[in-house]
């Protein structure tokens, strides 16, 4: 399964998806993405890029489950604890002293991240007052994060991630069970404003004091990381957050001077004031 | 054929070899040394300290795009797959896990076969699933040297069985051996 694609045929997919679609994922990781090609490939039961390669430029239709196959990455419920523990106790506090404190969700995939952000809003009584901007690349992926159908098989780990933040309540009252699918409450999402949007290219039209950009960069390049990071800086008001993966770097675009750790081993940032 | 890089996939049972290998390694020792161990996913400290008690040489836990050097040993952090980039950097990745693994051993393995070729040996350690097999197969399709410790000697053999029946491997070596080996790499 491994040996389906060498650096050729991945650019030669690449430039398939750019002219058919006019989406260019040349500055995307090459060893994640070479492994979504690789699944596509496997999934739509083709025998090599070649005719993954001739299903992208005849099949139009083709492109969402392409999209899909490149944005749907596995994050968790409550990724690291710890982070949550410290959002909730030392990051919040000082952002609920703004009058309209704004959270932004910046690339969502899975919509984990953004369902964590939410109950832990409703745990500290700010649901109400924060508004949450969730900002993804396609139509399809608003749709299914809207949706909050996860794989009930993933509620043990939830759970128990869960339980590291929060150890006196349990996950299980936000979500209802059906088969083998676990859904989650809608309600934890009644303050929250989709966006399909592109952090590559595009500045958001809001400012916000807060954005959770985890465990994105990492499936960039160096230098389509850095320029994420600065199209996002943009948006974020002074003495704001900006979190990111607990294994990311800060670029070197210029923009990491503008921040201060917050908690560094949090991977939390915090802007200057000035 | 010049080794440069020495990946070492393991789960139950490695700890102690593993420590073992890097006690018994030179501060010297100038190949780059890739750890793929099977860990608790959310503890996400104390692993690297306790790896490092013994060894001479120094370990990390990369950062995503981390470059990467020689005579350094890089753990795959807890939660996340490891990879490696042409150019001579780290990848992380939080795709769904592989074998129930993340850090999939499997992956790391693709990774690294696919990167340095026949710069490569990989190494599977005591372990109690079959994480690693394809990878270690993959390591020898790519000319990369390939190496299994002994089934006899691991506490769990589950892992070294399922590498020795996928792949013809080079060498099946007790943890002693497997240190002669590595030293005479020098």
């Amino acid at each position: 399964m491994n040996d389906f694609i060498g650096i050729v045929d991945f650019r030669n997919i690449i430039k398939a998806i750019n002219e058919t679609h006019g989406l260019d994922l040349s500055d995307f990781a090459f060893t994640s993405l070479k492994r979504r090609f690789e699944r596509l490939i496997i999934l739509n039961n083709l025998n090599s890029s070649e005719e993954l390669i001739e299903k992208i430029r005849k099949e139009k239709n083709f492109f969402e489950i392409i999209m899909d196959a490149i944005l749907v990455d596995e994050t968790e419920m409550f990724r690291d604890p710890s982070m949550w523990r410290e959002l909730r106790d030392k990051v919040l506090p000082l952002l609920a002293s703004n009058s309209s404190p704004k959270i932004w969700v910046a690339c969502a995939t899975s919509g984990e991240e953004l369902l964590s952000l939410a109950i832990v809003l409703r745990e500290s009584n700010l649901d109400e007052k924060v508004n949450i901007i969730v900002t993804t690349i396609s139509e399809n992926n608003i749709y299914r994060i809207k949706r909050g159908i996860y794989d009930s098989r993933k509620i043990e780990l939830y759970d128990a991630n869960y339980r590291r933040y929060n150890p006196n309540n349990e996950l299980s009252k936000y979500f209802s069970i059906s088969g083998n699918r676990m859904i989650m409450s809608q309600a934890l999402l009644q303050n929250t404003e989709f966006i399909k949007h592109c952090t590559y290219f595009d500045e958001l039209p809001a400012k916000v004091n807060l954005v959770l950009y985890r465990n994105k960069m990492i499936y960039f390049n160096q230098s389509l990381a850095g320029l994420t990071v600065k199209m996002i800086d943009k948006s974020v008001l002074p003495g704001g957050f900006f979190i990111i993966g607990i294994k990311e770097f800060f670029d070197d675009s210029g923009v990491k001077g503008n921040y201060i750790p917050f908690n560094k081993t949090e991977s939390i940032y915090r802007k200057r004031n000035s | 054929m010049i080794y440069r890089y020495i990946i070492i996939g393991g789960s139950a049972g490695s700890f102690q070899i593993v420590t073992k290998i890097l006690s018994a390694l030179p501060k010297s020792f100038n190949k780059t040394i890739f750890l793929c161990l099977h860990r608790l996913k959310h503890v996400r400290s104390g692993f690297v300290e306790a790896l490092s008690i013994k060894s001479n040489i120094q370990i990390l836990e990369p950062y995503d795009k981390e470059h990467i050097k020689p005579g350094k040993v890089y753990l795959a952090p807890a939660n996340y797959h490891m990879y490696f980039e042409l150019g001579n950097y780290m990848a992380l990745s939080t795709e769904e896990p592989v074998n129930h693994s993340r850090p999939s051993i499997d992956l790391s393995f693709f990774s690294a076969a696919f990167t340095f070729k026949n710069n490569l040996i990989g190494i599977i350690l005591s372990g109690a699933n079959k994480d690693g097999a394809l990878g270690l197969k993959n390591i020898k399709d790519n000319g990369g040297l390939t190496v299994v410790q002994d089934p006899a000697e691991c506490q769990v053999k589950t892992m070294t069985t399922a590498a020795i029946q996928t792949t013809k491997v080079d060498y099946i070596l007790t943890s002693d051996q497997i240190i002669n080996f590595l030293l005479k790499l020098e």
